[in-house]
């Protein structure tokens, strides 16, 4: 059951990959980023996964030896990792925009003056 | 363009005048209760920020830039960082470590609650000045091209 | 121990941050206000790292401070903690002081730019979480201020927009940088499956238990290239070079000495306290292997530039990989040299960048082929520039020599200890990479301070005293840690490297007494460094020699009659001229045919070996796609010969 999670996880990172390394295109390249980032955070989901368990939300009084529930740190680690995704794609697409201004251009390899 | 865009959407707006009180009681809901609930500063302060987003749909982007300061949204932001902090310190103050709960220790209320709520309140600030932001991107292309963007197509549908 | 000095880390990097968000709330109102919370708070940090020398450098301790008290709990640490033992401090220090010398620098030099209050938020934002990741004793926490430093630093980068290649550098940086970014944190998610804790002490102590476990070994290596984009090793240094091109001069500094150096902190804290029963010949291999390449690989990058700036980059690169390199060896000996060419590295480089930047300030290029003769104009600058080259070349008596001579000494060492040609071979690799510095420092200084002095460039003044204030604390700091390296190995460099060894008593403080030995790992530690000392006079006598002998043997392989030849047919056979023009230690013009441009120096070098550099410019081809697909490439060779090999 939880294979396929794993799966699914590298999968979409793979295929982020091959957008970011393939595309010519900045926006697709942008893309790419934000699957490897939904890939990333499908696998820290998965590693805190307990079959069976429930929510993790409990008071101090709640909570006895016997609670079964789902690992809540990957889930708050889950959290983080979304909103610095968010940002980054956020920031990456206001730099996509004023590049568009500049040279006129999406594709990566007409954007190239530094090299060599 | 915009006095045709109002006439034709009455129901959006009217949906939106609806929805903006209780986009945002509900959001502050999230954030009161981030503590003891799924959901906290994060998310709440996202949902008070989208009530820009309704303010948008029903009225327009004029009605955003009249509504919202976002000199002041951008200073609040500020505000509720050091909000955070000055919290987080007041533990160091009283003999015990950074972000120590010892307002109420041993009850249900604890100064992690506060600290919610700053964070709820700086992911507010910040959100709705990028929404603004963003918003303020689309109006020089209406005034530009006569023809409606996108957005507003869709919305009449 | 509950003093107040235990909350100086936090105190130290809540200050940064507090600094900004006031900045960006008072700055908007008085430029005085915004130079003075900046100015406060960065000597805050300082002070307050300075304060935690004698306790944590000097009388070995471990400060471990759980965030709101969350201590461990039955073994188990699922709090957030800092935890400063030397080697944090160690890089906490050259953090701060860069910090403190590129934030006064930026006060002039920042002068002709506009929303400063922006550029002073991200400024100590930047500086606040490279802190931060420094003195963190929690896994996730290193993440998420990795990330808070490449937001900041593309930010910082893309701040003067309308320089050309500005966006252009910072959106490389950011795409390839996440490439990194997400490499950490697929190998956290990793070691979390498996060991369920992300303290970074536990960790340490959990591993050994798990024997030979894959995922643990895929974790290794994900980690390790998480850090090493962020030290811009190998297949990222194009990021590194476009980054420094573009951005001002302080950040350069910023990005050169203090970013790089996170990612040497993560690497030795990665491979000596995490993985510390790893310690095995091909993780030597590898960290030394990568470091050797990124050393000759961006020392050659450096001969065909014309920018300033790029050219002083790819040097970056190149010392960064003397670090990884000497940290790579698995000695005592090595990691001291490296952390002490580490500390080196931000002297001189920053010396070097800030050099630049009064060029660029004066003069608005960076353009090594259109300056030319500003030793006229620029006299005390020329002066800290060339204290910056000879520190970087390794000429005595700076503090690159010291170090860089214990790195040969250390790599030399291991050669002979483990019988191994391997480590020899990089000695010598990391010798010939030094004389190619100084070979390409020698045309920088030749194509901007020396030689003619272009018509534009006559009304150039000197810099202000307060941009050489910062350059000239660098300057004397590269001349102090370069005379008295027997100071600096006992006070700075063997605490941080016994830290380094010790991870047994880092275990310890964070999770109680008798954790580390309960899981099996024996007390560590280095009593002593076995330096041979530089300024021995038997070493400078065998010095001597091989020079003598070098010199000789250059002039015998050179035989007389065709430099003769040459000579004398330069006036009737132009074919035989040419073809002496190209001879690797002979060439040159009669100096009436002389007009090469400084910054072409070495044309005969370049003409033998073109081949290599038509190569080596194509691959640094400027298109995202290629540097993203040369770091997934690198990523998945050290994920197979890390799983296929350990």
């Amino acid at each position: 059951m939880m294979a396929v999670n794993y799966i699914g996880s590298f999968a979409l990172i793979a295929l982020g990959l091959y957008c970011m390394v393939a595309k010519h295109n900045l926006i697709k390249v942008i893309i790419g980023m934000g699957l490897v980032d939904y890939g990333t955070n499908l696998l820290i989901v998965s590693v805190g996964f307990n079959p069976g368990g429930t929510a993790p939300i409990f008071t101090i009084a709640e909570l006895t030896r016997e609670s079964f529930f789902v690992d809540p740190v990957p889930q708050a680690l889950t959290l983080t990792s979304i909103v610095i995704g968010a940002c980054m794609t956020a920031m990456s697409l206001s730099l996509v925009i004023k590049l568009r201004e500049q040279y006129g251009t999406l594709d990566t390899r007409k954007i190239r003056r530094l090299n060599g | 363009m915009k006095s045709k865009f109002r006439k034709k959407n009455i129901i959006v707006r009217c949906a939106a005048d609806l929805f903006l009180p209780l986009a945002c009681t509900f959001g502050c809901y999230v954030v009161l209760h981030g503590n003891t609930s799924p959901g906290g500063g994060f998310q709440g302060g996202v949902l008070v920020a989208s009530a820009i987003l309704l303010v948008f749909l029903g009225h327009g982007g004029t009605r955003v830039k009249d509504s919202f300061s976002s000199k002041l949204l951008h200073s609040s932001e500020t505000i509720a960082e050091i909000m955070y902090v000055v919290i987080a310190l007041l533990g160091i103050f009283t003999g015990l470590n950074f972000c120590v709960n010892f307002v109420f220790a041993g009850q249900e209320l604890e100064t992690s609650i506060l600290m919610n709520d700053a964070v709820g309140y700086h992911v507010m600030a910040g959100i709705a000045c990028l929404l603004i932001m963003m918003l303020s991107t689309l109006e020089p292309e209406d005034k530009e091209q006569d023809a409606p963007s996108e957005e507003k197509e869709v919305a009449p549908k | 121990m509950n003093t107040f000095l235990n909350n100086f880390p936090i105190l130290a990097i809540m200050i940064l941050f507090v600094g900004a968000f006031v900045t960006s709330l008072v700055g908007r109102r008085s430029a005085l206000a915004r130079n003075g919370v900046v100015l406060v708070s960065m000597t805050a940090a300082l002070a307050m790292m300075l304060a935690l020398v004698k306790p944590v450098l000097l009388d070995g301790q471990i400060i471990t401070y759980w965030l709101g008290n969350w201590e461990p709990v039955e073994g188990w640490a699922f709090g957030i903690c800092l935890e400063v033992d030397a080697l944090s401090l160690f890089f906490g220090l050259i953090v701060t002081v860069a910090v403190f010398v590129s934030g006064v620098y930026s006060f002039t030099y920042m002068n002709h730019d506009d929303s400063l209050v922006n550029y002073y938020t991200l400024f100590l934002m930047l500086s606040g979480s490279v802190l931060g990741l420094v003195l963190s004793g929690d896994l996730f926490n290193i993440f998420v201020m990795v990330e808070i430093m490449t937001f900041t630093a593309v930010a910082l980068t893309a701040f003067r927009n309308t320089y050309e290649g500005a966006l252009e550098g910072a959106l490389k940086y950011l795409v390839v940088g996440s490439l990194g970014s997400t490499s950490l944190l697929v190998g956290i998610a990793m070691l979390y499956s498996q060991l369920h804790t992300l303290n970074l002490a536990q960790i340490s102590a959990l591993i050994p238990g798990q024997g030979a476990n894959p995922v643990i070994i895929a974790a290794f290596a994900f980690l390790f290239m998480g850090f090493a984009t962020k030290a811009f090793l190998f297949p990222f240094q194009p990021l590194a070079a476009d980054a420094h091109a573009v951005a001002p001069a302080s950040i350069s500094l910023m990005i050169s000495g203090v970013l790089t150096k996170c990612g040497v902190y993560g690497i030795i804290r990665l491979c000596y306290v995490l993985y510390e029963n790893l310690n095995q010949p091909l993780v030597q291999y590898l960290v030394t292997g990568f470091g050797a390449v990124s050393m000759f690989i961006c020392v050659t990058m450096a001969f065909n530039q014309h920018n300033f700036k790029r050219l002083l980059a790819f040097h970056s690169i190149s010392q960064v990989g003397y670090v990884i390199t000497a940290v790579g060896l698995g000695s005592a000996l090595g990691v001291s040299a490296g952390l002490y060419h580490a500390m080196n590295h931000t002297i001189f480089k920053g010396l070097l960048f800030l050099t630049a930047g009064a060029v660029q300030h004066q003069t608005g290029s960076l353009d090594l082929d259109s300056l030319g003769g500003l030793s006229k104009r620029m006299p005390r600058t020329t002066l800290l520039f060339l204290i910056g080259a000879a520190s970087i070349s390794g000429l005595p008596p700076f503090n690159g020599f010291a170090s860089k001579w214990m790195i040969y000494q250390a790599a030399f060492q291991r050669g002979a200890a483990t019988g191994n040609f391997f480590f020899l071979f990089v000695c010598i690799v990391a010798l010939i990479t030094s004389v190619l510095t100084l070979a390409s420092f020698i045309k920088v200084a030749q194509s901007v301070f020396f030689g003619q002095l272009p018509e534009q460039y006559k009304e150039v003044k000197e810099v202000p005293l307060a941009m050489r204030i910062p350059m000239w604390i660098l300057a004397v700091l590269c001349i102090v840690t370069g005379l008295f390296p027997t100071q600096v190995q006992n006070y700075l460099l063997l605490p941080a490297t016994s830290a380094a060894f010790n991870a047994a008593n880092y275990i310890d403080q964070a999770m109680g007494l008798g954790y580390a030995a309960a899981h099996g790992i024996a007390t560590g530690g280095v009593a002593g460094l076995m330096v041979s000392d530089c300024w021995n006079p038997t070493s400078w006598l065998m010095l001597l020699f091989c020079i003598t002998c070098a010199v000789a043997i250059v002039a015998l392989l050179a035989s007389p009659n065709d430099l003769k030849d040459a000579h004398i047919s330069s006036c009737d056979e132009q074919a035989e001229v040419l073809d002496a023009k190209y001879e690797s230690f002979f060439s040159g013009e009669e100096s009436v045919y002389s007009q090469v441009g400084g910054s072409d120096l070495f044309w005969g070098f370049k003409h033998n070996w073109r081949k290599y550099f038509s190569y080596m410019h194509d691959w640094h081809s400027g298109i995202v796609n290629d540097y993203t697909l040369y770091g997934v490439v690198a990523i998945a060779f050290v994920l197979l010969a890390c799983i296929i090999l350990l």
